[in-house]
């Protein structure tokens, strides 16, 4: 796989936690929800960078007072057409304050790509460098927004107001 | 009506684009139509029976004549010369190629039109009261607020993929022209006791599989709050809705899972940490929006026309037409005119393109220019002088459009069922046209007063049978077509989903049933009883004695 960050090819440099005796200490891991619930302890003793795979249906209140603790948060996408981790990268953007890397992993079609970016989605793992040029593209295909979100496109009644000479 | 300015056209333009780059990818092989399915639905192109079938979002049913002989000239140019509008107030052409597909966008956006979100599982086309801005009883008028949700749902990256399709109503009326019961969420525009005005927030209806009438998730949310308070329902219905079943998906099966009173909280909750983000439009916006539906200049008239009156009076055909296909009008002196679409016969909802020039030609001369689709597959001219009243008359009698059964039984709404539709059972346009036939003595017609027949021709229920006072359902036994009757339903304020009277009828059959249904209606009406008034009082063991005999 191929990891999209910020708009470039970047390495991952996270490994699959799977139980503490196996990871060297300092090695980046992600680890499952249910691995965090249980193991969080020996989980911090790594003291490296803990990206969190986010179930899409695990609530969010359930992870809220950990989150200052992930490096990245992985949201998942069974299918294209399971849209549930679009509520959840915007929650963790907006009503959290989650500054770290939202990723997006699995199925994930190109024309999703700008929802994904406008939802706080800055990172997702591809299986094709080609892929690349697709998400730079999706990235400027529209210039005009209905809606005001986390990725702070301006909305087009900003604008308005703007042309208007009113303050929005 | 809403005018695009010039960041509407942009927007619409660069998502031409965008498809035009999809569908040529797709012709040249670059995607399969596996990928290009979803891209194709966003962009209402459904693949059918017989061909691609094109959905075009007519924005709560409001049409300037520009428009519709836009969509005149795309049905003459790449279709078969006609349109089918629809129970969501949109129009279908039912024969365009894929390769055309991009020039009718193009087509569409310059006339401040387009086809996005008129299908696949996210927020739809928002419908409305088709007497919008005109009606005698209406607190506010509605297209502001169904503007307002039209550009906020617009490629709103959240909820484009949804556990199933999401449908808007909204209604500013006492009387509910919209079905706005049988959305997913219902707007009712209020007045609180201060006579601030807001909106009564529904959620959960739905037709379908599993039919229900939705219920009030707040009773009053001050206006500014519209947006945000969607949000939260659109939240946690895509975070909590079913995906596991596609015939459970929808956001009615969640509401009646959780009760309305879990549901309420789930929301209020949500709304509680969302309404202060900056969802909501900025008061500018929203006075911006606003000032495209002020009133029209009207004629300082008198309440009542000599003309029309001494017209009626002389003309008996007129006042057939006027007494069911015109309505009252907040300003003296101004009618309402319903064109109906259900000639004797004729294929429900279907408007050749010489029609759609006609009427939008009609509508310069009489109406403001402005057309609006109803969900019963009609058209209305909303802003008619009454003393202009026998001239529209007389011209759409010499067009063929002066069928007057506005409300009547022969006034059917039919989806396009197994003529069109890859997931109908059973045909329905026939079937409507040989009630029509057998029930098209107008007198009678008269006599039988207010019944809305709506006619499906699968579960799906895109015909709105659960809705109807008489409902009928296409199934297939062993291949073979067959029409389950239900009876009681409305979709008005005071919504009802029918009950099924029993075994279904054969194809040849169903027309007798209904007219055995009607005549066992007239036989045990009370003075002034309408057809559903009737099946309220005595239930419908009386029909289904007279259809299956005692037992």
């Amino acid at each position: 796989m191929v990891l999209i960050k910020d708009g470039a090819i970047a390495d991952d440099p996270y490994v699959a936690f799977e139980g503490a005796q196996s990871i060297d200490p300092g090695q980046a891991v992600s680890v499952s929800l249910a691995d965090w619930q249980a193991d969080r302890e020996a989980i911090r003793a790594q003291d490296a960078p803990v990206a969190l795979r986010l179930p899409n249906d695990a609530a969010m209140e359930d992870i809220a007072g950990d989150l200052p603790e992930f490096a990245a948060i992985i949201v998942e996408f069974p299918t294209f057409s399971d849209g549930r981790a679009f509520s959840q990268a915007r929650q963790l953007r907006e009503q959290f304050g989650y500054q770290g890397e939202i990723r997006a992993v699995g199925h994930v079609i190109r024309d999703q790509y700008l929802f994904l970016h406008r939802c706080g989605v800055n990172a997702i793992e591809v299986a094709d460098e080609k892929a690349l040029a697709a998400w730079n593209t999706a990235m400027n295909e529209f210039s005009l927004f209905y809606q005001r979100t986390v990725d702070r496109r301006t909305p087009v009644s900003a604008l308005r107001g703007r042309v208007s000479g009113s303050v929005s | 009506m809403y005018r695009y300015d010039e960041f509407d056209h942009a927007f619409v333009q660069q998502r031409v684009a965008q498809f035009r780059d999809q569908v040529s990818r797709r012709l040249t092989g670059d995607l399969g139509e596996n990928e290009f399915k979803p891209l194709r639905l966003m962009n209402g192109v459904y693949l059918q029976l017989h061909a691609y079938m094109l959905r075009v979002a007519i924005p709560y049913g409001v049409l300037s004549s520009r428009q519709l002989r836009m969509l005149a000239h795309i049905a003459r140019t790449y279709d078969k010369g006609f349109g089918h509008f629809t129970t969501r107030q949109n129009i279908q052409f039912n024969w365009p190629q894929l390769v055309d597909v991009p020039d009718i966008l193009d087509d569409l956006a310059s006339v401040e039109m387009h086809a996005i979100q008129t299908s696949g599982n996210c927020i739809r086309n928002t419908t409305s009261d088709p007497f919008a801005g005109a009606a005698a009883d209406e607190i506010e008028d509605p297209r502001v607020y169904c503007e307002i949700i039209r550009q906020w749902s617009t490629l709103h990256p959240e909820f484009a993929f949804l556990p199933r399709k999401f449908k808007i109503a909204v209604s500013g009326a006492d009387t509910d022209r919209a079905a706005v019961k049988f959305h997913d969420i219902g707007i009712y525009i209020r007045r609180d006791e201060a006579g601030e005005v807001g909106f009564e927030i529904l959620a959960g209806g739905g037709l379908g599989r599993t039919p229900m009438v939705a219920q009030t998730v707040r009773e009053f949310l001050p206006k500014q709050h519209l947006l945000s308070y969607l949000e939260a329902i659109l939240r946690v219905y895509n975070r909590l809705g079913r995906r596991d079943n596609k015939y459970k998906a929808r956001i009615k099966i969640l509401l009646h899972a959780t009760g309305i009173e879990e549901f309420r909280r789930l929301v209020e909750e949500e709304w509680k940490v969302i309404k202060d983000l900056d969802y909501d439009l900025p008061e500018h916006e929203m006075q911006r929006i606003q000032a495209y539906f002020a009133p029209p200049p009207y004629e300082t008239l008198d309440a009542t026309s000599r003309r029309f009156e001494s017209a009626k009076f002389s003309n008996p055909a007129f006042a057939d037409w006027a007494k069911r296909n015109v309505h009252g009008h907040k300003q003296p002196g101004y009618g309402i005119v319903t064109i109906s679409l259900k000639p004797i016969g004729g294929v429900p909802g279907d408007a050749s393109a010489d029609e759609m020039d006609f009427v939008a030609d009609l509508a310069e001369r009489y109406s403001l220019g402005e057309i609006r689709v109803t969900h019963r597959q009609n058209l209305v001219l909303a802003q008619v002088k009454l003393e202009d009243l026998e001239k529209v008359f007389e011209e759409l009698v010499d067009n063929g459009l002066a069928t007057p059964n506005e409300g009547l039984v022969t006034d059917i709404i039919a989806c396009p069922g197994l003529d069109y539709c890859a997931l109908a059972n059973a045909r329905s346009i026939p079937v409507a046209q040989r009630i029509s036939e057998r029930l098209a003595d107008l007198r009678h017609q008269h006599d039988i007063g207010d019944l809305h027949l709506n006619i499906s021709g699968c579960i799906n229920a895109c015909g709105h049978h659960h809705a109807a006072t008489l409902g009928i359902l296409g199934v297939d036994r062993r291949g073979e077509e067959y029409y389950q009757i239900t009876l009681g339903g409305s979709a008005f304020e005071d919504a009802s989903v029918g009950s099924i009277v029993g075994p279904a009828f054969s194809a040849d059959g169903v027309v007798d049933a209904v007219e055995t249904i009607i005549n066992t209606y007239l036989g045990i009406r009370e003075d002034g009883e309408t057809f559903l008034g009737a099946v309220r009082r005595v239930g419908i063991d009386p029909f289904k004695g007279a259809l299956y005999g005692a037992d």
